[in-house]
């Protein structure tokens, strides 16, 4: 069976619907519009660069187990496996990252929005104030007094 | 040859006494900032805003404005760390370390008050102070900030990262355990939490057996802090690693081969000297 999407911008992706259940909304939504499924289900969050990414991980993962979300594991210890697709998935530019997490987050994809925040989590911890700074084109919006304050605060870093 | 009897202490003492003093100078702040603020109930944050000029009173203030009141309309043109919503920076959070969540927090004003309203600060202080409620005599309790204890503050997620940031040398960064010894003696600094590298720690987690001698440590690899018995583990899980040369042979003949005698530092002994150099002067020995 099919189930067709439409991007923000209008685009139309037919896929399966095993496919399209990985993501929890769609899978809630068909449940409730079983009678009238003629026309596409629109995502008004998601674009249709970022919607592609999306099915083209869901065609890929959609024999994998479901992955129980409110399993409590502290993941800074444990590191999750990466099979080299997704490690090629995962070479996309850092501001496409950051939008196919929104994507994943609005769609409620669980597993890719896990791999996404890892990717996210690794580019951030490297980085220094700055830099993340430059990244983000963020202004620095401490006064001097807070910035004093902060930074003897947090001598722990210079280290 | 053996290692030598007389070694000169007087320069590990000179940074003991260095490290006790700026742990009792924060302490001591950081005591009289709290009674302060217990006594007039004004958060120091926006005190000294509110000092400093009163035309910034409204930006100053640390609470600011909520993060996800922005309308459809105008998203793209947002910067990304707006749009992306709290909880999703929360799962992306929850993979750093301590220490590396505490230099995110130094990005912006918004990032602090993500930073500073993580689960985790409280669970580092529960373990940190695990008898606040019964007033038990805890050895952890006395010897941690030099025995001062926290006093229930205005705003509780804000003073749990900044109580955790002030004692944060003592504290191990992967088992949140503290190491509080009143007394110096020999082990005092074996047992302190030391970096470590974090590419060695995230090695150990996956069961790496061996690095190479030659791993590229990249200079954007930080250090985290790790108690002795965390240290172990991870040295165990993977080991340091020597060059190919050196195994099989004794201790002292590695540390002659690769480190300068103090013969020879006295008579070259400059400053500004570099590494080159020094591994220049220890190829030249003859009997290499």
């Amino acid at each position: 069976m099919k189930v067709t999407l439409e991007s923000s911008d209008g685009q139309v992706f037919t896929v399966d619907k095993e496919v399209a259940e990985l993501s929890v909304i769609i899978k809630e939504m068909l449940v409730i519009e079983q009678a009238n499924q003629d026309h596409p289900i629109p995502l008004l969050n998601v674009g249709a660069v970022e919607l592609a990414k999306v099915i083209e991980y869901c065609e890929h993962h959609r024999n994998d187990p479901t992955i129980d979300d409110d399993e409590d594991y502290d993941s800074r210890k444990k590191p999750i496996e990466m099979d080299d697709w997704d490690k090629q998935f995962t070479i996309v530019n850092k501001e496409m990252m950051f939008e196919l997490i929104l994507a994943a987050n609005s769609m409620q994809v669980k597993p890719l929005l896990h791999l996404g925040c890892r990717y996210a989590a690794d580019i951030v911890k490297r980085m220094s104030p700055t830099e993340i700074r430059d990244l983000f084109q963020i202004d620095d919006d401490f006064t001097p007094e807070e910035q004093d304050k902060i930074e003897w605060e947090k001598q722990w870093t210079k280290l | 040859m053996s290692l030598p009897k007389n070694v000169d202490l007087s320069g590990l003492n000179l940074i003991l006494e260095q490290i006790i003093e700026t742990i009792i100078d924060r302490t001591v702040e950081k005591l009289v900032e709290r009674t302060r603020n217990n006594s007039t109930g004004i958060d120091t944050s926006t005190q000294t805003a509110d000092e400093s000029s009163n035309s910034h009173t409204n930006s100053s203030n640390l609470k600011g404005p909520s993060l996800v009141t922005l309308e459809p309309q105008h998203k793209r043109n947002v910067g990304i760390e707006k749009r992306v919503p709290i909880e999703v920076w929360e799962r992306i959070l929850q993979f750093l370390y301590p220490s590396q969540l505490s230099r995110v927090s130094m990005v912006c004003r918004t990032f602090y008050e993500i930073v500073s309203g993580l689960a985790l600060w409280s669970e580092m202080f529960a373990k940190v102070y695990p008898n606040n409620n019964n007033n038990n005599n805890n050895n952890n309790n006395e010897t941690l900030l030099g025995g001062i204890k926290p006093v229930s503050g205005k705003n509780p997620p804000k003073d749990f990262m900044q109580y955790i940031c002030a004692a944060s040398f003592q504290i191990c960064e992967v088992c949140y355990s503290v190491y509080g010894g009143s007394d110096i003696s020999k082990d005092w600094l074996a047992f302190f939490p030391l970096p470590i590298h974090v590419w060695r720690v995230r090695a150990a987690a996956k069961n790496v057996e061996f690095l190479p001698f030659t791993y590229p440590i990249r200079p954007k690899d930080w250090t985290i802090r790790l108690c002795f018995s965390c240290r172990k583990m991870v040295f165990a899980r993977c080991p340091e690693s020597v060059p190919d040369d050196a195994r099989g042979k004794s201790l002292d003949s590695l540390v002659t081969k690769y480190r300068l005698t103090r013969n020879e530092i006295a008579p070259n002994h400059q400053s500004g000297r570099l590494y080159s150099e020094e591994v220049a002067l220890v190829k030249a020995r003859p009997h290499l």
